[in-house]
Parts: structure tokens; sequence; C-alpha cells
């Protein structure tokens, strides 16, 4: 008996230090391009219960909505968790992680991925199920995935997959104990103020006659979500982030006959919006791809009205219970302007 | 399924937890089946060779016991001349049998090891006489350790002839012998006499033999994960760009290999000899320390011990208490007389025990030359024995200080270094090209100016090479001296060894090289 309690603690200890061990060895995704780790570690820190919208999809969300715009003109708290190559499998679970935390009235979805068919590089699986809790819809994502079977126990003791960054660990790596909802993300938002126009200035919403196909795995998929809001009485929004070098009229035909089939809104914002005011001279880090802090804010504030008139989300600025939010908006202004300093200094 | 793999220690849980739950009669055929699943997973039909082998020996043991047995019978009561005739007749008839075993072993071995090795070297032969004919290729895969089981079925039943051991009536005990699955993939040669009443003896779970069996384990772990595949990174990087290396570069490269085979190799064995202690069978020792050997000879008798072992049992003896040999020696003692005439049938047998060590390593040349190597230098250090002994008294060396051993150790490990550098190349005619790019000092100051560390492996990769160097060096030393370090720990507070325990586990787990690497740059935001 006394040997049995000798190794079950030898055990204990041993999968203590391993755990100590993962935390230190897992990378941290913070740099403010793409800060998945206090994105995704950030949403667990929110209270429970205080986020009424989700914006998902891939970097074009990630880096296009601002829940501090939205908070700052209509009062609504939404959560960004939007994260790189996000294909329409990993966005219906993070749905559904999602839901189990807080009480979503609306989900916006980003309907970029409609057209990805080929999986998420290794990284973007990392990033998300690396921060992601352990629970019954990480299991069952790490089910779904086509990852071999080595490869998904090394998501299980993610030591095993990151043991040879020994000789690059930084500081960063053994704040072990360290709260990341303070940091690159901003509710989850990634800030950029780079201003790279798009210069091809090609009419790429013209009118082909096309309608783009769409993969029966990512029908299946939509179907899912779409399911999963109903299913949990969440409204469902469908958003095109303005995207010139990603996007078509093709591909929004398909996903306009999609929405129109389940009787859900799509706003593309590729097409003018009368009150959106978009410039592709202004708005966008990448030469068209991906949104600048100009950009995000032009979209989310005309989202955040959609989302005022149409879903009557609650304005909770008067409400002490959202304090918070306040902090966060003073931290967002700060930084934008810092961000907006460096990026002219540049 | 690899020994250094977590599928590998997953199965030796469940095997384990098996064995210990079965019935004491029914423990050898758990250990039984577990090789033959573990042999079928890994080979799956060529399992069928295998076989044929176990039931080739089998066969052949019992009937050489079935001779003895019919001569013993049909002796009795009978004049001597006639005992003398039977004996003879008996003596005939197995070594019929025993023909027809090695014939069929090694028939085997040859057809599927050598077999395109052969066919390469009469082509080139046909070649140059201009006949124009060519053997084909095949495209042929090895059953997994059929070199290692293969020399152990010889062993048995030469032994059962030589009466050293008896027929084993139970062919499934034969079986087990020959597959036991941890040594299946890097041995050691196993003896059936030493080997076979373990593996049938049934084995209770005893805390500390499991406990010391789990501790060798984790020290070959390290061994091998640890030095043996970050030296190899170096060693790989260097011997598959040969030409854009030389110098000091070729040096380090040769050395870092040495550890690395050394490393690799007795780390495999101890965790061979570790999963086997966990189910209470003592595997032989296959390493000793061998770079404290002073002289070829002895570093053949402390490295790969098992196979040095059978090839002077099965090799060098027969050769050497042969008629030919014994002619050769009358005939060699009346032309030269004195050393050189004892020389001369050693010489003839030690050929062959070379020959079939370099060629038991692989089908090709390089390997062949290998195992000459080493004769030839032992043979040149036997002839010129005398003479060294005329120059030690001469010059009045102390044969048994300190710096003569640490010279002769240091001669020993250089004439190693040079059959390392042979065992690596990817051919002879590469290992000699090589060889010849040594000899330059122009790259000297890579040594010091970090260019080393661009080369395979990083500066801090080196270091850990370095300590774990150290560490395997400091162990040696004290096992040189007698200590039992397993035994000497358990005497140490539960603190200590607990550091210790966890130390070494996390060390492999974080040092050690397996997996996918992480590669920042391939986790780079995709911009999608």
């Amino acid at each position: 008996m006394k040997k049995i309690i000798r190794v079950a603690l030898f055990l204990l200890i041993g999968a203590i230090i391993f755990w100590v061990l993962t935390i230190i060895f897992v990378p941290k995704w913070i740099g403010k391009i793409d800060p998945a780790t206090p994105r995704i570690k950030g949403f667990y820190l929110e209270e429970k219960n205080t986020i009424d919208v989700l914006a998902v999809g891939n970097s074009d969300v990630g880096r296009g909505f601002s829940p501090i715009t939205l908070w700052n003109n209509y009062g609504i708290t939404s959560y960004n968790l939007g994260t790189s190559n996000q294909t329409m499998l990993l966005a219906y679970y993070v749905i559904k992680e999602a839901t189990e935390y807080q009480d979503i009235k609306t989900v916006v979805l980003d309907m970029d991925a409609t057209f990805v068919e080929k999986n998420a590089p290794e990284g973007e699986y990392r990033k998300l199920f690396d921060n992601m809790r352990w629970g019954k819809t990480k299991i069952e994502a790490l089910n779904e995935t086509d990852l071999e079977i080595d490869n998904k126990l090394s998501y299980v003791l993610p030591l095993i997959r990151f043991h040879s960054r020994w000789n690059e660990l930084e500081d960063d790596d053994f704040y072990i104990t360290k709260k990341y909802n303070k940091s690159t993300a901003y509710k989850g938002m990634a800030m950029s103020s780079e201003v790279k126009p798009y210069v091809d200035k090609k009419e790429y919403m013209k009118d082909t006659g096309e309608v783009a196909r769409i993969s029966e795995k990512n029908q299946l998929y939509i179907k899912k979500i779409v399911d999963l809001c109903r299913e949990k009485n969440i409204e469902l929004l469908w958003i095109e982030m303005p995207s010139a070098t990603s996007w078509s009229s093709a591909r929004s035909k398909a996903v306009q006959e999609l929405a129109k089939q389940y009787e859900i809104e799509f706003i593309d914002m590729n097409y003018p919006i009368p009150g959106l005011d978009f410039d592709w001279e202004s708005d966008t880090a990448d030469g068209g791809n991906h949104l600048n802090i100009s950009g995000a804010e032009k979209v989310s504030n005309y989202v955040g009205k959609v989302l005022q008139e149409k879903y009557h989300l609650e304005d909770h600025r008067q409400d002490p219970k959202y304090a918070s939010w306040y902090d966060e908006a003073k931290r967002y202004e700060k930084n934008k302007q810092l961000e907006q300093m460096n990026a002219k200094g540049k | 399924m690899t020994i250094v793999s977590l599928n590998f220690l997953a199965f030796i849980a469940i095997v384990s937890l098996i064995y210990f739950i079965m019935p004491k009669k029914i423990k050898w055929i758990v250990l039984l089946l577990a090789s033959y699943v573990y042999y079928f997973i890994s080979s799956k039909e060529l399992t069928g060779y295998l076989i044929i082998t176990t039931i080739s020996i089998y066969l052949v043991a019992r009937g050489l016991e079935k001779v003895d047995i019919k001569q013993k019978i049909e002796c009795e009561g009978k004049e001597r001349q006639l005992k003398k005739q039977l004996k003879n007749k008996a003596k005939k008839k197995k070594k019929l049998l025993i023909l027809f075993a090695v014939l069929v072993n090694v028939g085997i071995l040859v057809f599927l090891k050598y077999c395109n090795f052969l066919s390469e070297n009469i082509n080139n032969l046909l070649n140059l006489v201009k006949i124009n004919y060519e053997l084909p290729f095949r495209t042929i895969i090895l059953p997994l350790g059929i070199s290692y089981y293969t020399l152990q079925a010889i062993s048995y039943v030469v032994d059962v002839y030589r009466g050293k051991c008896k027929a084993e009536k139970n062919i499934f005990k034969v079986a087990l012998f020959l597959s036991f699955f941890p040594q299946m993939l890097e041995g050691p040669i196993g003896r059936f006499e030493e080997l076979s009443h373990q593996l049938c003896k049934p084995h209770e779970f005893e805390y500390n033999r499991v406990k010391f069996g789990i501790q060798l384990m984790l020290w070959g772990f390290f061994k091998k994960m640890v030095i043996a595949d970050r030296a190899g990174l170096y060693v790989n990087e260097v011997f598959n760009n040969y030409s854009q290396y030389s110098g000091i570069i070729i040096v380090v490269a040769v050395i870092l290999y040495t550890i690395q085979i050394y490393a690799d190799f007795s780390g495999c064995i101890d965790i061979v000899r570790g999963t086997s202690q966990i189910f209470g069978i003592n595997l032989a020792e296959n390493f000793k320390r061998p770079f404290f050997s002073k002289n070829i000879q002895e570093f053949w008798r402390r490295w790969h011990i098992t196979l040095g072992a059978w090839l002077r049992e099965y090799i060098f003896y027969p050769i050497s208490f042969s008629k030919a040999c014994m002619n050769l020696t009358v005939k060699s003692k009346k032309i030269f007389k004195g050393y050189i005439g004892n020389l001369i049938p050693a010489a003839f047998s030690l050929f062959f025990v070379w020959f079939v060590n370099g060629i038991w390593h692989g089908a090709s040349w390089k390997y062949i030359f290998y195992g000459l190597y080493y004769y030839i230098l032992t043979m040149i250090g036997m002839l010129f024995e005398p003479v060294f002994k005329i120059i030690i008294n001469k010059l009045k060396i102390n044969v048994n200080s300190f710096s003569y051993r640490l010279w002769q150790m240091i001669r020993t490990t250089i004439i190693v270094l040079g059959g390392m550098l042979i065992f690596r190349a990817s051919r002879l005619k590469v290992a000699w090209e090589i060889f010849k790019s040594i000899f330059t000092f122009e790259n000297i100051g890579k040594l010091f100016n970090g260019d080393l560390f661009r080369i395979g492996i990083t500066s801090g990769d080196f270091i850990i090479v370095v300590i774990g160097v150290v560490i395997m060096f400091v162990v040696s030393l004290l096992q040189e001296k007698g200590i039992n370090i397993r035994e000497k720990i358990s005497r140490q507070n539960v603190i200590f060894r607990w550091i210790l325990y966890y130390g070494i586990i996390f060390t492999i787990i974080i040092f050690g090289i397996y997996g996918p690497g992480y590669d920042a740059s391939s986790f780079i935001y995709g911009q999608f």
C-alpha cells in the first residue's frame, strides 16, 4: 500500500511539473497582427454572461471587427473571436465553445471562409486549440479535424510538440500566471494602423454571371452553425468584410443564395453601402486584404448600427456592471493614438 | 513500432500488465503472443520467415537429439570397435542435419540481405569479361531482426549438436527464444541455455526489479534521444554533403558519429535490457565501456559483446579446430617455427571472423572493408608484438603507468574512429574521399569562430552533447570501478532520488530529439 501511494505521489508531482512546463513551452501569440493568445485566453476572463455579440471568422474579422467601436457608439458588448485561417469547421466549434461561457444574443459570422477548401495550416490549429480550455467542445473539435493520431496526441500533451523551443524561450514564456486580457488584443480585435491602399483598382465585384461553388464540407458546417444558433436562440448575421484580394461577385452570389435559403441577413460590405463610407485608399492595411483601424471602425460602426436597429441589442453604457468597458475603451484609444503616431513616423 | 516511440511504451505497459496478472503457467505464452503481435505489426507477412527458421531449428535440434539417443541405445553392450563405428555414423548424420539447418537459415539471410549485392558484383564481373548478361535486382524488404535471430537460431542448433544444451521439446518455447520482442531490433544476441529458461520461468511483479528496469530504460532513452540523435544532426549534414566539408569539420563529424553510434546502440540495448528486466529477464550485456579498451581485441570484447562472442564460438573455434586449419598449423610450424608459425593459423581463422563481422553489418563492400580494416590492424599488432615489447623494454616504459594506459586508450580510440568513418560513409570510395579531405589545416579556425554551430546543430545543441558525453563518461568511470550505480542511487534519500528521476525524465522530454520539431517560421501568420 505504501508503495502504491509512493508511486501515485511520484506520478502526481511528475504531472504537475509536466503541466507547468507545458505552460512555459507553448508559444505565446501576443504579436499585434495575430494576438491569438490574449484573444482566446482573454475571452475566458470576461465576466460570465456579459457579452451579447460574438464576431467569428478568419483574420478579416480578427482585424476588421472592433468591439470597442460598438461599445463607444452603441453600448453593445461584443467579442472578436476571429482567428487567422479559421475554417467553417473551426468557426462552428468557436461558436459552440463561446456559448458555453457567455449568453450570446447575436453571432456575426464572416463568410470569407465559405470558399476555403483546404485545411488550416498546423500553426492556426495550434493557436486556437492550445489556447482553448479543455472540455467537451475541444475534444469534439479535435476529433473532427483530420489530424493524424500522433498529432492529435500532441494537442493533449503540447509539451511533446513544443519541447524543442528550449533554446528560444523568452521572458514572456515564464509568466505562467500572466493574464492575457490586457495585451495586444482589444476584446479580441487585432489593431493595425498601417495604411497600404488597394491600388489594383480593378472592379473585383463586377458581375461575371458566375456563382461560386461551396464545398460539401463547408455547406455542412454552415448548416451546423445555423442549427446551433437556432437551437440556442441566437440571432445570426452574416457579413463579408471588404476584402478586394479574396472576394468576388461570384462568391457574394453564392452566399446570397445560401442566405436566402436559410433566411439569414447577409451584408456584403464589398458593395457600396450608403453610410459605410469605406475607402480603399485609407482603410486597408495591406493593399486590399485586411482592414486597418480606420477601416475596422467604419465597418464596425455600420454593423453596430444594424445590430442596434434590427437586432435590438441592449445599450449597457449606463449599467455600472459594465464599468470596466470604459477602461478597455480608454486603453484602446490610447494605444490607437500611439499606433497611428508610429505609423506616421514610419 | 520502433523502441523509441510512445507506441512502444504503451505496448510494454499493456504487455507487462497482462503478464503480471496472468497465472504463472501461461506467463511465457503472454510473452510469446506479445512478441508475435509486435513482430506481425512490424513485418506483416514477412513473419513467415521467422516461422520457417523456428520450425527448421526445432526439427533439426530434435533430430540431433534423436540421433544421440539412438546411438546410445545401439552402443549399449557393443564392442569398442563397433561403438566407434556407430559413433562416427551418428556424427555424420548430425553433421548433415546441422548443415541442413545452417544452409536453410543462412540461405534465407543471404537471399534476402545479400541477393542484390551478389547480383551487382556478378554483373560487374560479367561486364568485365564482356559477357552480355545481367542478373536482375529484386526489391526485397528485410524481415525485422533477421540478422539477429538467424545468429541465435544457428547458435541453438550448434549448441545442441555440441551437447551444450538439450533440444527443446516444445516448439513454442523455441519460438519465444527467437522472437522475444525487446531484443528483435538490435539484439543482444542471446544463447538458448542462458535465455530460454528465463523466458519460460514465471516472474511475479517485484517492485525493485521493475523500478531498476525502468531506470535502465530511462538511461537508454537519454543516451539515444538526447545525445545520439542530437549528434546525428551534425553528422548527417556533414556526411550527406561531404564534398562541401573538410579538415576539422570532418574530424568533428567522425568523433560525433562515434559518440552517436555508441550512445545510440548502447542506449537501445539499455532500453531492451531494461524492458526485459521488467519481465524478470536478464539479457546479456552488449557493451562494457569500450572506450576504456587498451587495444582493438579488447575493444571488440567490450563493444557489441554478444556478436564478438558469437563469432568466436561459431566461426573462430570451428575454423580453428577444422582439419584444414590443423594441417595449416602443422605446416606453418614446420616452415616458420616460433612466433610466426603460431601466428599463421590464427591469421587464417581470424580472417573469416572479421570477414563475417564486416558482411554481417550490411551488404556492401564498405562493410567487408570495415571488417578487414580491423583484421589488418589486428594482424599488424600481433605481427609486431615482439618488436613492440623490445622497444618498450629498451625505452624502459612502465606499461602499468596511467600515462601508458591513457596512450593505449587514445590509440585504440583513433583506430576506432577510422573504422567509424568507413562505417558511416555511404560507399567505400566516399570513405576514402572523406579520409583524404581530413588533411587540411585551412579551416581549423572554424573550431573557434562559431561556424561549427551552423552545421545542422546550434551551439546550445553542442553544449548538450558535451554535457551528455561528460555524464556518460562519469557513469562509465564509476561502472569501470565496479560501482553499481542503480544500487547506489537506491540507497540515497528519497528527495535526492526523486530529483534525479524527474531530472532525467524531463531532460529526455525537453532535450530529446523527437517529433516534427518547432520551426517558428512555419507558424508565422499566413496572411489569410
